[in-house]
């Protein structure tokens, strides 16, 4: 007797460009049952599940519901189809309140229960056509039903904004169930939750699939997939690896497959014993604007002369933030920031930066460049009022054309009509080598790198690799934020994994695998880490 | 009495033609679009409504007149403001600008329209100023039957609007569906709603309600310069929108507040004890837009806007 | 063959090829619903009406008129040059400046009472009256820095505000105020606050209103225009105006560059109030709404691509049919048919963005991608 599929999806490919995000993947949702989705970042499941939640469509590959073929093309497609998702970043009106939210596009009219049949008929048919006004206390009814039956408690009249951000995602909970949807696709749940909160959500999904709703979940937080699922799905790089049954099964097999083995031989980088400290973190804590959820927690570690901190981890683990309170971008709740030894924490961004620090951003057109400006422009954005490109107020363009064009020379950097090129018409490589080019040639003492091979192709990333390798060479420090796990080998003296605000491990190259690297990263194991070391120069 | 009567009386019609227009400005806003060209959606809804006034033959008895010439102004505005809607919200265009376009537009056309309509023999150039004697009385009666206190029964129209507004606003689908296009059209499409028709609904409703509210500005008086638009008021209807917080209760408020000022700017030498402090007449010309900024100053801190205003939404980007 | 393609080609998909196509397209359209109104209303008349809105001066005769003409025409676009340069400073930090009527009118208070009152030198004049305008535009730009007001709307109040202010002081004045005509008296050629012509009347058939401020304008423009392209100033307030997420990464201060930003838009109005004024041809009439030129200046700013050579063009055009249309108010027309041109212009400027973005996205990453890689493949 076979167990009847919620879901199919079968074969689906999809490529971005030259990227392909899924490879002819097989997820198979059996009914009533709670399956896993889990894989690194960038392995393509919230690619897939927008897929399944009618978002994007699908290179190739076909999707089955209760075994017949579907086709879903946009979200309200997926929702006749009663499959609902709730994203990482909700889709709720901030400004109404949980029970606006819950009907929003769904809204029941008032219906006219008088004595008079005809005038009955008249009136409903004029609200439904064309006053259209909301009967809230039917709805409110409804709604309440279901929050008895599942147990989500939520105050229908507070507004999303002054909710917690647990609250909210129990109201989008709520959304689905009011749309009667069965299949339920979470995209990572509890990244936003505290702990307490995840015992909680854990707890209404056992409840949903009580009720019989099939549910995918995204997560690479493997505490909870083997708390609530039935099934666990790897995928790694776009491809499908393997579907298991989650009791034949254990955490450190499931990171194992999840990271896979390492591929490359890797450079041997030369041994060095780091200098001096440069930089200085203690005790740092930052506050999310948004959900005033502390997202950095007490985190304490230095960066000396001559090594490469890496900040290891699952993207969204707090890494970004430290960077941010590191540079000034966002304030910092608490701690404090030494650069060689002077205090830098209250300090203007336009002083850290004349204080030592290089930042190569994460996000490059955010902050990185300006992109209706030219590569001549560009080079410059950080340090064009220094006295090499700028006398008084005018700007030195001849200075500043050498400068450019050698950066362009030395970095291979592509573009159409040399330094005059608007970025904007740029590849997304060739963009990240002015950011790189610009930020190494400022020669600080300091060198904060965030996912700076992001976007390249292999021969661009092996050049940034030696790059950076080389500035550790001539006793840089430098701090990077990888997500890429042979990055992080390949290039980090001291790695620091993060996860949930804090540094939850602290290990070398030499005396970590990938498996159990993979094991902190996804919180399955925790130290409690104070990763300031002294200088090992005599 | 009398001055006190008449000063209550221009005090509620300011109090409507703001009020009207900044709720028009609301519905717009709400959904996403800047309100900018709420001074040119009543300049032209003025001028419709003016030139119906002018070309109506006096055989047309006055309820049948009136009737006209309110449709055509609320006509016209609504047509009017779909040249906004049209650049803004379909062609993704700069808000600002096109608002601020659609302004000198409404004002340029009407003053070429009508003094090619009010060229004579004796005046070739013709006259940007319209006379309206006949609907003037049709519009303003006497209050209560004392002559020498008119009153302006638009101004009812206008005040039973603003109830129906508050409800629509906050007890229909509507009202709830285009506060959602405003604030997060992501989610509203998401949730099946159609954001572009629902802003197109917006702005059109902003043309028709301030088409209205020029229509009543104009109808206040026996003649009307064109020439001038609306006076500014479009302007300071959108600053009692801002000052409202986008609420209808709000902006009634703010309405009312400015109205006083605006009021007191054309009756204060009526009044004896300000009219012989002998501050200059410009002083209370500019005491509502002062108010208004110093309002501002207060209120501007946090953004309390619809959060999408003033960005275009785009289906395709993810 | 291929390379004077690619050449080609990529002079087409520069940045600045298609915003002047993209103008004069805008630009063409206006015109033509211009003619297709000026039909509506007179057909017969309408040719010529349109006729001598393009032509303006040169439907005179005389080549003595012409020149005259031609000259007043230039002597009336310099101050729209400096209003729609105040708008392109504005813009271009991110701003919009609609408080450019209110700037416009302070400076006419300062001049007038400078001038008319107590007759100072031209360039004392020029300078306080710059200074007067630049400080109350800096009112938007503190309101917006630390209070977050929306600069369009403390612009507009502004622009009411200086209305009634000066409306109100001159007025009252009687030295400055002829309250027979209702309008300031002109400041005359023989007085110290006139602008000197420097004989360049003499090119111009004896007309006295050019002088020495086309010089002054031209000036201006080559300033903006170094200013933006070679000057740390003009560098950082292009990137706060273009991404202020980088501006704040490049540890760029806002408010600094905000304050500027409205200082200088505001001291640009100030001076087409002093261009206007201090030449005589213009003075203070006395009117319920503000002046004209604020949203003239945004007109001819869009129009002219907001680079500062463009809207030295687009103010001479849109000055130009104004002009002409002041010329056929015999005809029944009158002189606003120019305005609904520059409206209509301004309107269609719009979706001109909108198709710039479009074909940026598509056309011109794809075809600068392949350049590229064409040169790749020759190293």
């Amino acid at each position: 007797m076979k167990e009847a599929y919620a879901i199919e999806m079968l074969g689906i490919t999809k490529k971005f460009g030259n990227i392909l995000a899924n490879d002819h993947i097989n997820i198979r949702l059996k009914k009533g049952h709670i399956l896993a989705l889990c894989g690194e970042n960038g392995a393509g499941k919230s690619t897939l599940m927008s897929i399944l939640f009618g978002l994007i469509e699908p290179d190739e590959g076909t999707i089955k519901k209760d075994g017949e073929e579907v086709k879903i093309s946009d979200p309200n497609e997926a929702t006749r189809l009663h499959i609902g998702m709730v994203h990482q970043h909700f889709m709720l009106v901030d400004t109404f309140t949980v029970l606006q939210n819950i009907i929003l596009g769904d809204e029941t009219l008032k219906k006219y229960e008088g004595k008079l049949s005809i005038f009955k008929k008249s009136i409903n048919y004029l609200n439904e056509h064309i006053f259209k006004v909301i009967d809230y206390q039917t709805a409110r009814e409804e709604v309440t039903k279901i929050i008895e039956q599942y147990g989500l408690q939520v105050d229908l009249d507070k507004k999303i904004k002054d909710i917690s951000v647990e609250m909210q995602q129990k109201v989008e909970i709520i959304k689905m169930l009011y749309r009667k949807n069965d299949i339920l696709i979470f995209d990572e749940p509890t990244a936003v939750l505290t702990e307490q909160e995840i015992q909680e959500f854990l707890q209404i999904l056992r409840n949903l699939k009580k009720e019989g709703k099939s549910i995918i979940f995204i997560s690479h937080k493997l505490d909870e997939v083997f708390d609530v699922s039935d099934e666990i799905t790897i995928i790694r790089k776009g491809q499908y690896i393997d579907t298991i049954e989650t009791k034949n099964t254990s955490k450190e097999e499931i990171s194992a497959l999840m990271v896979g083995r390492a591929l490359k031989e890797f450079k041997r980088k030369s041994n060095k014993k780091p200098g001096n400290e440069v930089l200085r973190v203690e005790h740092l804590e930052m506050i999310d604007p948004f959900t005033k959820k502390k997202i950095v927690n007490d985190v304490s570690f230095n960066v000396r002369k001559g090594e490469i901190v890496a900040l290891a981890g699952i993207d969204g683990n707090g890494q970004q933030e430290v960077i941010y309170g590191i540079t000034g971008i966002q304030k910092c709740r608490g701690g404090t920031i030494l650069l060689d030894g002077n205090d830098i924490s209250s300090l203007s961004i336009r002083a850290k930066i004349k204080a030592g620090i290089s930042h190569i951003p994460e996000d490059r057109h955010r902050h990185g460049l300006v992109l209706d400006y030219s590569i001549y422009e560009n080079s410059v954005l950080d340090r064009y009022y220094e006295k090499e490109f700028s006398k008084c107020f005018f700007i030195n363009e001849k200075s500043i054309k050498k400068y450019a064009d050698d950066l362009i020379e030395k970095y291979d950097i592509r573009s159409s009509e040399g330094g005059n090129t608007i970025v904007r018409g740029m590849s997304g490589g060739n963009q990240q080598k002015i950011i790189v080019g610009r930020e190494i040639e400022r020669n600080q003492d300091l060198l904060i790198a965030v996912q700076p091979t992001r976007g390249l192709d292999i021969g661009a990333i092996e050049g940034i690799h030696d790059l950076l390798l080389e500035q550790r060479e001539i006793n840089k420090a430098i701090l990077l934020v990888s997500l890429e796990l042979d990055q992080v080998f390949l290039l980090a003296d001291r790695i620091l994994v993060m996860f949930e605000g804090e540094i939850t491990g602290e290990f070398t190259p030499g005396n970590v695998t990938r498996e159990k690297l993979g094991l902190y990263m996804s919180g399955a194991k925790k130290d409690k880490v104070n990763a300031i070391k002294e200088s090992e120069h005599e | 009495m009398i001055i006190a009567l008449s000063i209550v009386s221009f005090l509620i019609a300011y109090v409507a033609i703001l009020s009207i227009t900044a709720l028009g400005g609301m519905f717009s806003e709400k959904s996403g679009t800047v309100a900018l060209s709420l001074e040119g959606s009543m300049t032209f809804g003025a001028f419709i409504g003016g030139v119906m006034m002018y070309v109506l033959p006096t055989s047309i008895p006055n309820g049948l007149a009136a009737l006209i010439v309110i449709l055509a102004s609320v006509i016209g505005a609504g047509l009017y403001s779909l040249l906004l809607a049209l650049a803004c919200i379909t062609f993704k265009a700069n808000q600002t600008l096109i608002g601020t376009a659609l302004n000198i537009l409404s004002t340029a056309f009407a003053v070429v329209l009508i003094k090619q309509m009010t060229r004579t023999e004796a005046l070739p150039v013709g006259n940007s100023r319209l006379n309206f004697t006949r609907f003037y009385s049709i519009f303003n009666v006497d209050l209560f039957g004392i002559a020498g206190v008119k009153f302006n029964w638009l101004v009812l129209i206008v005040l039973a609007l603003i109830p129906i507004v508050y409800f629509v606003i906050y007890k229909t689908r509507y009202g709830l569906r285009l506060s959602s296009c405003g604030e997060n059209p992501r989610s509203a499409d998401s949730l099946g709603i159609n954001v572009a028709k629902t802003r197109y609904v917006g702005v059109l409703l902003s043309g028709i309600f301030a088409g209205l509210g020029g229509l009543l500005l104009i109808s206040m008086n026996a003649e009307w310069e064109f020439a001038n638009g609306a006076s500014g008021f479009g302007f300071l209807a959108l600053a009692v929108l801002i000052f409202g917080q986008w609420k209808p209760l709000y902006i009634f408020l703010g309405a009312f507040v400015f109205s006083i000022f605006k009021t007191l700017s054309v009756v204060y030498p009526s009044i004896d004890f300000l009219a012989k402090l002998g501050i200059s007449s410009y002083f209370y010309l500019a005491l509502p837009y002062i108010v208004c900024l110093v309002v501002l100053v207060f209120t501007s801190k946090k953004n309390i806007g619809p959060k999408s205003l003033g960005e275009p939404y785009d289906k395709g980007k993810r | 063959m291929n390379k004077v393609k690619s050449f080609f080609f990529s002079l087409l998909k520069k940045e600045s090829t298609k915003t002047i196509v993209a103008s004069l397209w805008c630009a063409l359209l206006g015109l033509v619903l211009g003619f297709i109104i000026l039909l509506c209303i007179n057909p017969k008349e309408a040719s010529y009406g349109m006729t001598s809105v393009l032509g303006n001066y040169l439907i005179f005769s005389s080549p003595q008129d012409r020149l005259n003409y031609f000259g007043q025409t230039l002597a009336k676009t310099a101050p729209l040059i400096a209003m729609s340069l105040s708008i392109l400073v504005a813009y271009k930090a991110g701003l919009f400046n609609l408080g450019g009527s209110g700037q416009y009118s302070i400076a006419v208070l300062v001049i007038s009472f400078l001038g008319l009152n107590a007759n100072w030198p031209w360039w004392i004049v020029m300078i306080i009256a710059m200074i007067a305008a630049a400080m109350w535009s800096m009112i938007s730009g503190l309101l917006k820095a630390f209070f977050n007001v929306n600069e369009v709307i403390s612009g507009i109040m502004l622009n009411w505000i200086a209305l009634y202010i000066v409306n109100g002081v001159l007025t009252s004045n009687s030295t400055v105020w002829d309250s027979s005509h209702s309008e300031s008296f002109t400041i005359s050629n023989t007085s110290n606050a006139f602008i000197p012509s420097i004989g360049l009347d003499k090119l111009f058939a004896g007309n006295s209103i050019v002088g020495l401020g086309m010089i002054l304008i031209l000036v201006t423009v080559v300033v903006i225009f170094v200013l933006f392209k070679k000057t740390t100033i003009g560098y950082e307030l292009k990137v706060t105006g273009l991404n202020a997420d980088a501006a704040n990464y490049a540890g760029i201060n806002k408010v600094k560059n905000i304050l500027i930003a409205t200082a200088i838009s505001g001291a640009l109005a100030g001076l087409a109030a002093s261009l206007n004024l201090q030449n005589g041809f213009t003075s203070w009439k006395l009117s319920s709404v503000p002046p004209d030129i604020g949203f003239q200046g945004i007109s001819a700013a869009f129009l002219g691509g907001l680079h500062p050579i463009g809207v030295i063009f687009s103010s001479y055009f849109i000055v130009h049919i104004t002009e002409g249309g002041s010329m056929i108010t015999d005809l029944g027309f009158s002189p606003e048919v120019a305005s609904i041109m520059t409206s209509v212009i301004i309107y269609l400027s719009g979706f001109v963005l909108f198709i710039k973005k479009f074909v940026s996205k598509h056309d011109l990453k794809n075809e600068l991608n392949k350049l590229s890689r064409g040169k790749e493949n020759k190293k």
